[in-house]
């Protein structure tokens, strides 16, 4: 189905990137398949990701049934968080990186 | 019958006594006399009495034969003589023998009350049986069948009622006449007594009945279907009445109801046999005890501990082991507070129930208590609990292949997430090449500008196919808008300021932007303003109402930032002076990034071209070869044999880091061009001679059509292809060139069909002879007798071909085209003719590497030649208008500037990118960049001022060109620019000659 080495190549050229601080895939369960932070912290994101991007979802969809939320991304005073969910039932997850912009390098 | 036995039941009550006692209106006398012995039967006799008062009762009466006994003969008592035995039954009932023996003997005695009675009862008896047998006349005497139960019943009497008939006994004595005549009358009602004789005094007794209410005998019974008014539940009947009048009544307005007749039919029904797999079912158990979980969960303790002292790195598969212990990091949060400190408690995949149990199994003296306890909850949940270790070692080894593969949508994502950071980290250089004025102090603080043009930045994020341009122009506005409030530095402070350094400071230079149409101030005031680093969002913030005074600060703040920009880039010594003479109209050069990634590293960039839709899709041909030097033949040759592949990449601004998608081809890629009107085909030329058209769209890295050996293929390097633009309505041919010297035509109408349009026969060389400087008018009368001719007066050739460098096609007439030869010649040709050349230029002396119709006069255009120069031609007159050398290297590549007439940019071998505008200067290039590496191509951005460059390093290189574009001047402006300049500087040029 998916070419996990070209996945995890992705995932290391996505980690190389300027002032990337973490990325995470969680699944529908809210479970992370895929993190580079640690055990906490994924914890975290995870939960609580995956809560604000349903409700943003819905936030979508209500506006309009037909449309459907495709990326989020949150910035902070001190993060960017970018969110690019997948609601299908067969492969629901959640992809999402935390970057921090003004890093430099 | 049932008469002869009721008596019986019913033979206590009928007594006198009850009688007198009842009918005491007729019988006074008998009621007074009974007076003294009421007490007795008070408590006895008369509860009975009302208890069983039944009328058969009535007839009963004759039992009080008692009295009769007592009054009447011996014989007539009763006793059943047959033949003359007496058959008088005998009492079954358990009678005393002294008393059956006071019957039997002194039956006589009037005073021997309980015989009396007996036989008074007796008596009854006999009558029955008497009667029975008189009527039967024969049989065999069988009492005890039929008497069973009186006896029975009366026996439970018997000392009862020997104790009231003693005490009746003397009311009877006095009246026994009367008693015995009063019981004739009642007898005859009985069967026929005929062994009784009635005396005369018995007929004459009075018969006393007394009659009694019967008790109700409910045969049926139904509840009446009528409530009272006043009761509670006449008003429910009532409710339920009116529902059903509503309902009656509404069923007749109403579809709802209809009265329809249906007929159903009868189901069919068909059965079937399936065959279906045992179900195997298997129940297992598990006993944990308190030693058990205790172990385990230090077993688990060590685990996490030993996970967490191994360092977690960046990279992705170091990861994994802590992920695999996601699950258990979430229960232990669900769990309550963490227990660190805590030698027994939870840690892993248990839950905080179990944590707690572990944590008592710890303590010795709660052991048997809880822990047994714990032990039955634990059972269900233990399967995985005595070898939870290494279960879940075990499946975390499978863990990471599986999730991923399911989900499909991954790898987009993932490039979607990729760019959306590129976008971040890049937004200043995009917002750089989408000309949109960047923030203040963007440089400074860069999270400064960065949480103000996030908006604008993040809107640009690339989320559209081909909304890049559309977002982020849209956005424009936003980052000045959004960074006021949140930028430290007060903009309209700094704005201020500017303003007041603009007066005193800009003065002549402001004059001229003056004379600018008003649309220009207000839709790119970025535009020839000042360096980017010293600018303000004034633009953005003031948006188009008061650009011109915006524009006149800018202007001033401008000029003193030149100064700084120049430093910083540390232009060369000699272009200072002459720029500083510009002020801020100096041009200028930014590097913006270098699309370029590992798999292209390395790699000879040697052919580029944009998209022709979508201005951001730049392909980018890769193939290392040494570009051929003096003696193109022998270093193709050379290197043809050892070629290694090409890669053919796909750049966009989504993604500065990564191609959108790139593919290999067979030999090193030497040209590329994308179709104007099906702009998913891309034709590249390969080192190797062959032509391949792609279709991108399908994403498939073979060739949708290929040249081969058999359908026209080069025999050497095809050096450039070009689509033809005729129009939407025709076709769109293509055009290559090679080193064979063939220009031919492509058509992919049906497969892929060539014919050659020309084949570029060598020229005489400069030093040989003079006829290529007759003048174009000549060339054109006797075209063809010259075209004879020259060959006749050279040496012969080994190869009467030359070979095809670059050509262009010209504008003005879409059948002319120049040709780029490397033995130096420019050869003008028609698609309609194929043997000879409209004109020739000559002057380079060294192979031209490409050549390029201007934009803006059509019929002028530029060259670049290995002999360090570039050339201005212009059509009809054979000798270059202008000459430009700035190196003393030879010139691999040169485009004409889209937006400016007098500016085009060139790359060298040495690595300088040069821009000249020789409206400025026709000597040096008003800019240049330097590079470590041979630059081999050239292009500027469509619609934007960037130039990109590629060279060995296969690194392509984006650079932001400031005050270079005048893309607002009209076309006829353009002309007159251009024209001015040609004029002034050929006469200066045929003056200096």
């Amino acid at each position: 189905m998916v070419d996990v080495a070209a996945v995890d190549e992705t995932f290391k050229r996505l980690q190389s990137h300027k002032g990337v601080l973490g990325i995470i895939v969680i699944n529908a369960d809210g479970i992370a398949i895929r993190t580079t932070f640690d055990n906490d912290l994924t914890v975290q994101y995870a939960a609580l990701v995956s809560h604000f991007t349903v409700k943003a979802r819905s936030a979508v969809k209500k506006l309009d049934g037909d449309n459907d939320l495709k990326f989020l991304r949150i910035r902070s005073k001190k993060h960017e968080i970018m969110i690019a969910p997948e609601f299908e039932k067969s492969h629901e997850y959640y992809l999402v990186v935390v970057q921090d912009p003004s890093r430099e390098t | 019958m049932s008469d002869q036995k009721t008596p019986t039941k019913a033979g206590l009550p009928p007594r006198p006594t009850a009688a007198g006692q009842q009918g005491a209106g007729y019988r006074p006398r008998q009621s007074s006399q009974w007076a003294p012995g009421a007490p007795r039967a008070s408590t006895t006799g008369q509860p009975r009495l009302s208890m069983s008062g039944a009328t058969r009762g009535s007839f009963r009466k004759s039992t009080r034969q008692s009295s009769r006994s007592q009054g009447g003969a011996e014989t007539e008592r009763l006793q059943v003589v047959v033949d003359g035995v007496d058959r008088t039954p005998k009492p079954l009932l358990s009678l005393n023998p002294t008393v059956l023996k006071g019957v039997q003997n002194d039956t006589t005695t009037p005073n021997s009350e309980s015989s009396e009675f007996f036989m008074d009862r007796m008596s009854t008896a006999a009558f029955t049986k008497a009667g029975w047998y008189s009527n039967a006349d024969s049989g065999t005497h069988t009492p005890k069948s039929e008497t069973d139960y009186d006896y029975e019943t009366e026996k439970k009497d018997r000392e009862r009622k020997a104790a009231e008939d003693a005490a009746m006994a003397a009311s009877y004595g006095d009246e026994g006449g009367g008693n015995e005549s009063a019981r004739g009358p009642a007898r005859e009602d009985e069967p026929p007594p005929a062994p009784v004789l009635l005396s005369e005094r018995d007929l004459e007794r009075s018969v006393y009945l007394t009659l009694h209410e019967t008790e109700t005998i409910f045969i049926w019974q139904a509840a009446g279907v009528t409530v009272a008014m006043d009761t509670e539940e006449a008003k429910a009947v009532e409710e339920a009445n009116r529902r059903y009048a509503n309902l009656l009544h509404t069923k007749q307005a109403t579809d709802k109801y209809v009265d329809a007749e249906a007929q159903t039919l009868v189901a069919l029904t068909k059965s079937r046999d399936v065959q279906s797999a045992v179900l195997v079912t298997r129940s297992a158990a598990v006993q944990a005890t308190a030693w058990d979980i205790s172990d385990t969960f230090r077993a688990l303790d060590e685990a996490a501990a030993d996970a967490e002292d191994d360092p977690r790195g960046g990279t992705v598969s170091s990861s994994l082991p802590p992920i695999s212990q996601m699950a258990g990091g979430v229960a232990k949060y669900t769990g309550g507070p963490k227990q660190s400190g805590g030698d027994a408690s939870a840690r892993g995949t248990t839950a905080g129930g179990m944590g707690r149990t572990s944590m008592f199994t710890g303590g010795t003296s709660f052991m048997s208590g809880p822990g047994n306890q714990a032990s039955g909850h634990m059972s269900g949940l233990s399967s995985n609990l005595p070898n939870g270790v290494p279960v879940e070692q075990t499946a975390a080894a499978p863990e990471p292949a599986d999730p991923l593969h399911v989900l499909t949508g991954l790898p987009e994502a993932l490039m979607l997430m990729d760019n959306a950071i590129n976008q971040n980290n890049y937004l200043q250089q995009l917002l750089l090449y989408r000309d949109i004025q960047p923030l203040p102090g963007i440089r400074s603080s860069v999270a400064n500008a960065m949480r103000g043009a996030v908006s604008g930045g993040g809107g640009g994020g690339g989320l559209g196919d081909d909304a890049d341009s559309d977002v982020l122009s849209h956005t424009g506005g936003a980052p000045g808008r959004d960074t006021r409030p949140l930028s430290a530095a007060p903009s309209d402070g700094g704005r201020s300021h500017h303003s007041e350094s603009a007066a005193t400071r800009s003065g002549l230079h402001m004059q001229p932007r003056l004379s600018n149409p008003p649309g220009q101030l207000s839709r790119q005031p970025s535009e020839r303003s000042i360096p980017y680093s010293r600018g303000m969002s004034i633009r953005d913030g003031h948006g188009g109402g008061d650009g011109r005074p915006a524009r006149h600060s800018h202007g001033g703040g401008g000029g003193g930032g030149y100064a700084a920009s120049v430093a910083e880039s540390n232009w060369p010594e000699e272009l200072l002076q002459e720029l500083a003479d510009l002020g801020d109209d100096a041009p200028r050069m930014e590097h913006l990034w270098d699309w370029v990634c590992p798999m292209t590293a390395g790699k000879n960039v040697a052919c580029m071209g944009w998209n022709k839709i979508n201005p951001d899709l730049l392909a980018v041909g890769y193939g290392s070869y040494s570009f051929p030097s003096g003696n193109a033949q022998s270093g193709a040759e050379g290197t043809a044999s050892s070629e290694p592949k090409g890669l053919v990449a796909f750049w966009s601004l989504k993604n500065l880091q990564h191609p959108l998608w790139s593919f290999e081809v067979k030999a090193a890629v030497t040209a590329l061009d994308f179709s104007t009107y099906s702009p998913n085909l891309l034709a590249i030329g390969l080192y190797d001679g062959t032509v391949a058209i792609y279709d991108i769209k399908s994403r498939q890295g073979t060739p949708s059509m290929e040249s081969d050996v058999h359908s026209g293929k080069h025999s050497d390097p095809v050096w450039k292809v070009k689509w033809l633009d005729h129009g939407p309505e025709r076709d769109e041919p293509l055009v290559s060139i090679s080193t064979d010297g063939r220009v031919t035509q492509w058509s992919i109408a049906k497969g892929l069909e060539f014919s050659d349009l020309m084949k570029l026969k060598r020229m005489a060389r400069r030093g040989a002879g003079g006829p290529p400087s007759t003048s174009a008018a000549a060339a054109k009368e006797n075209g063809a007798k010259a075209a004879a001719a020259v060959p006749e007066q050279q040496d012969a050739f080994i190869s009467r071909l030359t070979s095809g460098m670059a050509f262009d096609f010209s504008s003005r007439d879409e059948r002319i085209y120049v040709a780029a030869t490397e033995d130096g010649w420019l050869h003008k040709c028609s698609t309609s003719y194929s043997e000879q050349y409209l004109e020739s230029y000559r002057g380079h002396m060294g192979p031209v590497y490409q050549v390029q119709f201007s934009p803006f006069k059509r019929d002028m255009f530029i060259s670049a030649s290995g002999d360090w120069t570039i050339r201005m031609w212009q059509e009809g007159r054979d000798m270059p208008l202008l000459t430009f050398q700035a190196s003393t290297t030879e010139v691999n590549d040169v485009q004409w500037c889209p937006t400016n007439s007098t500016v085009f940019g060139s790359v060298t071998a040495n690595g300088r990118l040069e821009i000249w505008d020789f409206s400025l200067s026709t000597v040096k290039p008003v800019m240049h960049q330097k590079t470590t590496m041979k630059l081999s191509c050239l292009l500027f951005a469509p619609s934007y001022p960037v130039v990109v460059c590629g060279g060995e390093d296969g690194a392509v290189k984006a650079y932001r060109i400031f005050n270079v574009s005048h893309e607002y001047d009209t076309l006829q402006e353009q002309l007159e620019r251009l024209d001015e300049c040609i004029r002034a500087n050929v006469m200066k040029s045929q003056a200096a000659a």
